[in-house]
């Protein structure tokens, strides 16, 4: 009988404690939402000036085996330009996602990591603008989109050429979904 | 043991006589994980803080209820409640620190401190004496995390809670604010601890 | 999901991300049972076994009851009780149906309820959105990191008795530095494999 006495106070304080977070989840949860779609507005506003408020997000079908979400800014018809996420696996120890801005002249306005595991100190400096920052107003036309060290116009980040690789890469690769994805618009 | 002990001491047992990181070696998993910046020191610190002082309220508050057989369970339920109330709350209001401290937020359920001063502390003792005990324990906890979080941040990052120190030309040390780092801060930080200890000691006899 | 891919994600928890090195997951056992060599293989060896067998479950328990039912915001709690309920179970378990094991893992096994490598574990294998098949891998994968870890870990402990080590460093002092200097050792399996 003590047992079962037992038993039943600790299905009790069980239910009572799952009942207080059902409450509190409910209070938060409106506010984790908006926290959430905040920042994802703050980035994309980061990256693109011309960003408005509520851009047109479509799942672009890049290639046969990758999709590339383009968040396409058109106010009245016009199109001022989109942004980007791209996912590169060509980091150094794995994926990088980022954000990347482009007007509609094809030129890159901005550039924001979103997640990447690259070594702490030397490869999270592509998330610095002294890096991103020679990207920015350049588009295919203008510059070679390699490191100088393969020969284009890229400054690697000092020991941390995979990830500067990488990300070039990455970034002349949103550029040519931009293009394809405005030629087939 | 601490029974006797004045409200005083109750308070100050975590400070340092029995600081749980650097006296008890306890909850050794977040003090090494989350101490790569003094800000996210800090905000460990205070997340578990929360906890302990709420869940020591709430288990001395029922310790007349509670089943001795079953308490273990009980105190898991309580204190895993108040683990995800955190969790809640560091999503909603700081996102930023709820992304740096990752998986170590559920991970306060199983940090040794809380079940320890629940078991040790607050199923003997006064709601009072538990909330002073669970101010000081968090306290301590706090500050051992963050002297950690501080003199990796400078070394490894050359910067004070985000601040440059040193100007643009300071190349820092990057292996402290990698893992080895924080072994290595701990390991030294107990041997300072260790040191203190026996100069106290001596002066003492 | 290929064999490569499961190679490859058995070496990422393994080595590159090791549990304890790098994650810092379960440091309280690493640190305590690693005095003998002995005792450090039977802890990992308990930890191998709850802990594939944990991520099985609360992965079934969060894709068949909590997702289903909008109710992750009771993940930690569930996962927790799931846990400890598991680590009764085991041990009562091995106790009637296998008792050389019993006798050899038995003393460990409470030890693993505060284990926070468990828990950490299978709260990853879902934060990460494994498949259950990728979840059981990447459990046994992170187990055998563990038991690497903390038997490199004992055996420099042993070497350590018979050093001579400034009198404020013994005991877990000089345990974290010589950790430490493990855990730089692997920092060179960074890029190894990509995930």
């Amino acid at each position: 009988m003590k047992g079962f006495k037992d038993v039943i106070i600790l299905i009790l304080i069980s239910t009572i404690s799952g009942f207080c977070l059902s409450l509190v989840y409910a209070k938060t949860q409106a506010k984790i939402e908006a926290v959430k779609q905040e920042s994802v507005r703050t980035a994309l506003k980061n990256v693109a000036d011309f960003m408005t408020d509520d851009p047109k997000k479509v799942d672009f079908e890049f290639s046969e085996t990758e999709t590339i979400p383009i968040y396409d800014v058109t106010i009245n018809g016009e199109h001022l330009g989109a942004a980007l996420e791209i996912t590169t696996p060509e980091g150094f120890s794995g994926n990088i996602v980022f954000l990347m801005g482009v007007n509609q002249r094809g030129e890159i306005t901005g550039f924001q990591i979103l997640d990447a595991k690259e070594t702490p100190g030397l490869g999270t400096k592509a998330a610095d603008k002294a890096f991103w920052g020679q990207f920015v107003g350049r588009s295919l036309d203008t510059m070679t989109f390699k490191v100088k060290k393969d020969g284009g116009d890229v400054d690697a980040i000092t020991a941390s050429t995979i990830t500067s690789r990488a990300v070039t890469h990455a970034l002349e690769k949103g550029l040519k979904a931009y293009q394809a994805y405005r030629g087939g618009a | 043991m601490s029974t006797k002990n004045s409200i005083g001491t109750v308070l100050t047992e975590g400070l340092w006589r029995s600081n749980p990181v650097l006296i008890l070696l306890l909850g050794m998993c977040p003090t090494l994980g989350v101490t790569s910046s003094a800000i996210n020191g800090i905000g460990m610190g205070l997340a578990t803080t929360f906890v302990l002082i709420m869940s020591n309220l709430v288990v001395s508050a029922m310790r007349g209820i509670i089943p001795k057989k079953m308490r273990i369970p009980c105190f898991i339920v309580i204190i895993a409640s108040f683990v995800t109330i955190v969790e809640m709350l560091t999503q909603a209001f700081t996102p930023a620190l709820y992304k740096a401290l990752g998986v170590f937020i559920p991970l306060i359920v199983v940090n040794c401190i809380v079940l320890g001063r629940s078991e040790a502390f607050a199923y003997k003792n006064s709601v009072f004496r538990s909330l002073l005990d669970g101010i000081g324990m968090g306290i301590g906890f706090t500050l051992a995390l963050g002297i950690m979080g501080t003199i990796r941040e400078i070394l490894g990052n050359g910067s004070i809670l985000g601040n440059p120190l040193f100007g643009e030309h300071f190349s820092p040390m990057l292996i402290m604010i990698m893992p080895p780092g924080a072994f290595l801060t701990l390991g030294y930080l107990l041997g300072l601890a260790n040191y203190i200890n026996r100069m106290r000691a001596r002066k003492g006899a | 999901m290929t064999f490569g891919y499961m190679i490859m994600l058995a070496i990422y928890a393994m080595l590159i991300n090791n549990v304890v090195l790098m994650q810092f997951l379960g440091i309280c056992p690493f640190l305590g049972v690693s005095k003998k060599v002995g005792t450090a293989v039977g802890m990992g060896a308990a930890v191998i076994f709850v802990m594939t067998l944990a991520n099985a479950i609360t992965w079934l328990i969060y894709k068949l009851v909590l997702f289903p039912f909008k109710l992750e915001f009771l993940t930690t709690i569930a996962f927790i009780l799931v846990i400890a309920s598991l680590v009764q179970f085991v041990e009562i378990f091995m106790k009637k149906m296998m008792p050389p094991l019993y006798q050899s893992l038995g003393i460990y096994l409470p030890l693993i309820t505060t284990n926070c490598a468990i828990l950490g574990a299978a709260i990853l294998a879902i934060q990460k959105d494994y498949t259950f098949f990728e979840s059981i891998i990447y459990a046994v994968a992170t187990s055998v990191g563990f038991v690497i870890a903390i038997v490199l870990f004992a055996s420099l402990r042993e070497r350590l008795e018979f050093a001579r080590i400034p009198t404020i460093f013994q005991g877990a002092a000089i345990s974290l530095i010589t950790a430490s200097i493990l855990s730089m050792a692997f920092m060179g399996f960074a890029g190894l494999v990509k995930m």
